[in-house]
């Protein structure tokens, strides 16, 4: 199954979950639901709840 | 135990969510001289191009940080530090005593002096009201006049030409991003911004504020007159390592921090655009973050955490230019070597920095891809055919 992208409502910034994000720890293969609550946006710091799914 | 945070940035905010979660009896303060709740800093970009309201960026309500037993003080700027008593001393007169500090006081703009200045239509941006400020003079204004071609000055012109206005950016080094393009780098940048409208002087030695009453323009020492109601300048950062200076902590152009991230006094530490380790102020969201990460823990639980440092990386936050500069872009002579791609015609440019062993140093991707390009800094394995990875 293919896991959607998401973006950051406040820079842009877009999370892909076969990339993860190696700033934070996160594996490649991490579907964006699996971040832990504590995660944020490696450029800009905002929470997970300010990131929109990419169609 | 009592946290005392000073600071409500990335670095401050982010130690006092850890402290407040590894210790859940301790009381964790949070100072912030700013008047409005913490907001994501890179986001002032979108609010100068209107696109966005401050409350947009604003990731946690007041009454969060109340839920989370954080005690939040707003429109709180610490004037005096006391390393003997360890404590602080508001500009309102308020005392708080700590256990454990953390510094993170930020960064102001840095604001050299020009003929002319200063006056009302000059402006730099750091902070949410000087955001306001520069959209309420923009209301009034047609041209505006940028004067530093970084990242933040970028990412400014840009703004201000969403909004409507004419943009002149304007900068003393011979190229754009200097610590991170090289001349073809700039050239191929410029040529994209220049699609925009947006007009970039480079190389200009010095320059004037000129206007009988408020400012109609800026003459270059070139001779050039650029029409401008509005000028904003964007040249780079200051550590505010006054104060800790003064309470006679150890500190060179910011506050230095040992690999625990602990200042010269064991109960205070550092972090953020205020800390500096290993002779370097990093000034990103990252590498704040990343700090107030392991100050947090050491604060809780002294030597439990170690900072190595962060990968630089930066992209331009700009509506229609995908830019991304990721380690080291510019060696300058020793070990390293350079490999580049470059087309004016579509604005592509692409460089790779390699170690002998061929690990990736560094990267610049402008144009298509350049995301996925960038996060190949990562990657651990050598690189075996340079060429086909700057073309694919």
């Amino acid at each position: 199954m293919e896991m959607s992208k998401w973006e950051c409502t406040v820079c842009g910034w877009i999370y892909d979950p076969t990339v993860g994000d190696p700033t934070q720890g996160i594996q490649p293969g991490t579907p964006f639901d699996e971040l832990p609550e504590s995660w944020v946006c490696p450029e800009c710091g905002a929470p997970k709840d300010m990131f929109e799914e990419l169609g | 135990m009592r946290f005392l945070v000073a600071g409500g940035g990335v670095a401050g905010v982010t130690a006092a969510q850890r402290l407040r979660t590894a210790a859940p009896n301790a009381a964790v303060t949070l100072l912030d001289a700013e008047s409005v709740p913490y907001y994501l800093r890179p986001g002032l970009i979108d609010v100068i191009a209107g696109r966005k309201t401050l409350s947009a960026i604003t990731p946690f309500s007041r009454g969060w940080f109340r839920d989370h037993e954080i005690d939040y003080r707003l429109a709180a700027s610490v004037t005096e530090l006391d390393l003997i008593r360890r404590g602080v001393k508001l500009d309102s007169g308020d005392r708080f005593t700590y256990d454990r500090l953390l510094l993170a006081l930020g960064a102001e703009a840095a604001c050299p002096r020009f003929p002319g200045a200063p006056r009302a239509e000059l402006f730099t941006l750091r902070s949410a009201l000087d955001a306001n400020e520069i959209v309420a003079r923009a209301a009034l204004s047609r041209h505006a006049v940028v004067v530093g071609g970084g990242w933040l000055g970028l990412e400014t012109a840009r703004a201000l030409q969403t909004r409507g206005l004419r943009v002149a950016v304007v900068e003393r080094e011979p190229r754009l991003l200097p610590r991170q393009l090289d001349d073809e780098g700039s050239a191929v940048l410029a040529s994209v911004l220049g699609r925009f409208g947006i007009a970039l002087h480079a190389g200009v030695a010095g320059l004037e504020l000129v206007g009988r009453g408020p400012l109609d323009s800026v003459v270059l020492s070139t001779g050039e007159r650029l029409p401008a109601e509005l000028a904003v300048v964007a040249a780079g950062i200051r550590c505010r390592s006054t104060l800790p200076a003064q309470a006679g902590l150890d500190v060179a152009r910011g506050v230095r921090v040992d690999a625990f991230v602990n200042t010269s006094d064991c109960s205070v530490f550092a972090a953020g655009d205020v800390a500096e380790w290993e002779g370097r102020v990093y000034g990103t969201v990252a590498a704040a973050r990343e700090q107030g990460m392991v100050a947090a823990a050491n604060m809780h639980e002294r030597g439990s955490a170690e900072y190595r440092g962060t990968i630089p990386s930066n992209r331009l936050k700009v509506l229609g230019v995908d830019l991304v500069c990721a380690g080291d872009t510019q060696p300058e002579g020793g070990p390293l070597t350079e490999h580049r791609f470059s087309d004016r015609e579509v604005g592509s440019y692409r460089k790779l920095v390699l170690y002998p062993d061929g690990r990736i140093a560094g990267s610049v991707a402008l144009g298509a891809g350049a995301v996925e390009f960038g996060a190949l800094v990562d990657r651990p394995e050598p690189v075996g055919d340079p060429e086909a990875l700057l073309l694919g």
